[in-house]
């Protein structure tokens, strides 16, 4: 759990985000970010007490799955992109029943979703089936896709993803 | 790498998601400081008004007959009537690109023509290869 998990659920919870219907804005940039990637899954995941919830999804039929085998809840710890180029090779994430199962994770990239005084609400993720690495470039393109979807988050009546 | 703050380019995009997040990204990486414009009346102000380094112009755009005002910015620089150099390298982004639009961009020394489906990173690295080495 991070040091400021009260906080950070009472923002989330202030945001009036979980649980509400897609939005066209933030669907936008996960099936950019899935095509820019070439991967199966891109998610925006918001980490709640007890569940990861997604507001934006791409490649998965579930609108949430439990904490405790949420890979996005281990990139709230920090500002850096949690990159897993292999969860097969993992410890943390091994025997995880997303790895084990359905949809079978190997890679994951999560770029913390980081709002007022330092506090993560979630990622916004990417999943592919097989290992895989992030290049500099690429890493950069993420925390800018991330960027955007921080500024949708916070200015909601902005028209930030227009295209 | 050669210092990002002395390489300047415009970036002639309808397209929001897109032109930001090349724009953001090569700010983040330190490679070019990207001037954006969503419209070409934008596009053509900046033109008049200031150098760059290089351009990268979307031809695609939503109303008929706007490629045609992306090619008259392309031949306004050409022909020296922009602050940037006639020499000023040009990549264009194109939803596809027949043998007559190919005839055109080839006369207007277009530097790169990237066709879609392209990704953030093609554009990137287009204008990394556009920096003198």
């Amino acid at each position: 759990m991070p040091d400021n998990e009260q906080e950070r659920l009472a923002l989330l919870h202030a945001l009036l985000l979980l649980d509400t219907p897609p939005e066209q804005r933030l669907d936008k940039i996960v099936e950019f970010a899935s095509t820019e990637f070439e991967v199966p899954i891109c998610l925006i995941s918001l980490v709640d007490a007890n569940r990861q919830w997604f507001k934006a999804r791409v490649g998965l039929a579930v609108c949430e799955t439990g904490r405790d085998i949420s890979f996005c809840a281990h990139a709230l710890g920090s500002d850096a992109v949690l990159v897993i180029p292999d969860a097969l090779q993992d410890p943390r994430f091994h025997d995880n029943p997303l790895v084990t199962g359905a949809p079978h994770i190997r890679f994951y990239a999560g770029a913390p979703l980081i709002l007022r005084d330092g506090l993560a609400i979630g990622t916004l993720c990417l999943i592919d089936t097989r290992p895989r690495t992030l290049d500099t470039v690429a890493l950069a393109i993420l925390r800018s896709l991330r960027d955007l979807v921080v500024m949708e988050l916070t200015a909601p009546e902005g028209d930030i993803a227009d295209a | 790498m050669p210092s990002a703050a002395a390489f300047t380019v415009l970036l002639v995009e309808p397209v929001d998601l897109l032109r930001r997040t090349v724009s953001m990204t090569l700010r983040s990486l330190g490679t070019a400081d990207v001037t954006e414009a969503p419209t070409y009346p934008t596009g053509h102000q900046l033109c008049s008004r200031r150098r760059f380094d290089g351009v990268v112009v979307a031809l695609d755009w939503p109303h008929a007959g706007e490629d045609q005002k992306g090619l008259t910015l392309i031949q306004q620089i050409r022909a020296g009537d922009c602050i940037c150099p006639p020499t000023t390298p040009i990549a264009v982004l194109v939803e596809s690109c027949n043998t007559e639009l190919l005839h055109v961009l080839r006369s207007c020394a277009i530097t790169r023509i990237l066709i879609k489906p392209f990704r953030v990173r093609d554009v990137i690295d287009t204008i990394d290869a556009m920096r003198p080495k």
